[in-house]
């Protein structure tokens, strides 16, 4: 008959044994966190793209500028701090411009790229300092739309005037170069 | 005896588990050669007022880049415990020609001429028949060199078992170095310079499953932008010079003499 002796050295082992164990689960999270791809847009004031675009270099922006109407900024403003309830604010909105804008950007915010398209395509490509354009582009990117992205891309930079917008394009294009591989890659994913 | 075989046996598995993932440089490099990039980017136009005088662009053959990319093991250790063992490898990685999709001639020549019909006040063409000015161009040496970091684990325990893959790749040295000289059409120098950039890079961490698309993406990448800054510069020194119509005389007027004037 064997008898298990529990001594104050196997309590001591046991403990360490789980607290390894607990570690490497620990670890395993953080790992995952380190393996997800860049495929977010970030919802930004133009006063925090300086300082953000450093932090957040996993993922596309979009910047609401201060020349922006009171109900975009108003929106936006929910939905950078993730308020619910946003989507009827927005059906509030008294411009038919503003509200398609706020919708895309709502969308792209759930991920919902065909609904996202379907709402910019109803506004002129260079409204909103060409970031409808832009994210048009983003959304027939991982849409899948075959055309020839770099001639787009080109496009939208010669005409965007303010630097920051060009920044801005900089930053989704690095993605598109990056994205563009995977995609052929990947099957499809939603996210 | 039979005990010990098992032992054995059991042992054999595990080390084959454990060194299962590891990479080798060769596998590296066919990874790499596997999966080319475009060297594209995004242009700053900066359109100037046209001059009617032609310049005949040609294009050199040389371009210092390897054939194929040499990937060397500088390191490689383990860390074999019970429930977690991580591979760690250093690579040095000299990226050739097959990281690219484009040749690097032809893709510089092509964005030259693409953005020398907005921002250069000559007419830069590659039509033979008819120039005022030739320029040849050379590209020296496009040097590069990355330092690449692989860690790879696994972590097994009674709960479940998974595991993990992350690269670093920090570049080394990027420059490029491009010589330009402009004749008249009687083949006579009118001048000879070189164009020399290098960048300063940022590192990249890499996710496992996207690993050889993301490491000639990024290569392709800093080559395309070592081209575009020195077409920028390049653009910019033709612009400060003062050519006048083959017609008219065939009299280059240096920048400062012509200011003075």
């Amino acid at each position: 008959m064997t008898r298990i002796i529990t001594t104050p050295n196997n309590t001591l082992i046991k403990k360490i044994t789980v607290a390894c164990l607990l570690g490497l689960l620990l670890l395993q999270f953080t790992s995952c966190g380190i393996r997800k791809r860049p495929m977010y847009h970030y919802v930004v004031r133009s006063s925090d793209f300086a300082s953000l675009k450093e932090w957040h270099t996993d993922g596309r922006f979009i910047i609401i500028f201060n020349t922006y109407s009171k109900d975009i900024k108003r929106v936006a403003d929910e939905i950078i701090d993730e308020r619910i309830g946003i989507k009827r604010k927005i059906e509030n909105c008294s411009s038919k411009k503003d509200r398609l804008f706020l919708l895309a950007i709502h969308a792209l915010d759930w991920a919902k790229r065909e609904t996202a398209l379907t709402y910019l395509k109803q506004l002129p490509s260079d409204a909103f300092d060409g970031q409808v354009g832009l994210l048009r582009l983003d959304c027939e990117l991982r849409l899948g739309i075959e055309q020839d992205y770099q001639s787009k891309y080109q496009e939208l930079y010669d005409k965007a005037s303010r630097p920051i917008i060009k920044e801005l394009i900089q930053i989704h294009y690095t993605f598109y170069k990056y994205e563009s591989q995977e995609l052929l890659l990947l099957p499809r994913p939603g996210y | 005896m039979r005990a010990k075989n098992y032992y054995c046996y059991l042992g054999l598995v595990i080390s084959l588990f454990l060194f299962s993932s590891c990479r080798t440089s060769s596998s590296f490099q066919k990874g790499i050669s596997a999966h080319p990039n475009s060297m594209e980017y995004l242009m700053d136009k900066k359109p100037v007022e046209k001059q009617d005088i032609s310049l005949f662009v040609s294009m050199g053959k040389e371009n210092g880049l390897r054939d194929i990319t040499k990937v060397n093991k500088t390191s490689f250790y383990i860390l074999p415990l019970l429930v977690y063992y991580e591979a760690v490898g250093k690579y040095d990685v000299n990226p050739g020609l097959d990281c690219l999709q484009e040749d690097p001639n032809i893709f510089f020549l092509n964005k030259l001429l693409e953005q020398g019909e907005t921002d250069c006040k000559y007419r830069l063409t590659n039509n033979l028949k008819s120039f005022d000015y030739k320029l040849d161009l050379t590209i020296d040496t496009i040097e590069i060199q990355h330092y690449l970091k692989s860690v790879e684990g696994v972590v097994a325990n009674p709960f479940f078992a998974t595991n993990y893959w992350t690269t670093l790749v920090e570049p080394r040295i990027l420059r490029t170095r491009v010589t330009y000289a402009l004749f008249d059409k009687e083949n006579k120098l009118i001048i000879k310079n070189k164009i020399a950039v290098s960048r300063e890079m940022i590192n990249l961490k890499i996710h496992d499953f996207v690993f050889y698309y993301d490491i000639t993406t990024f290569t392709s990448e800093q080559i395309g932008l070592c081209i575009k800054e020195s077409i920028n510069q390049l653009i910019l020194e033709l612009n400060q010079l003062h050519l006048l119509p083959v017609s008219a005389s065939s009299f280059i007027d240096e920048p400062d003499k012509h200011s003075h004037d």
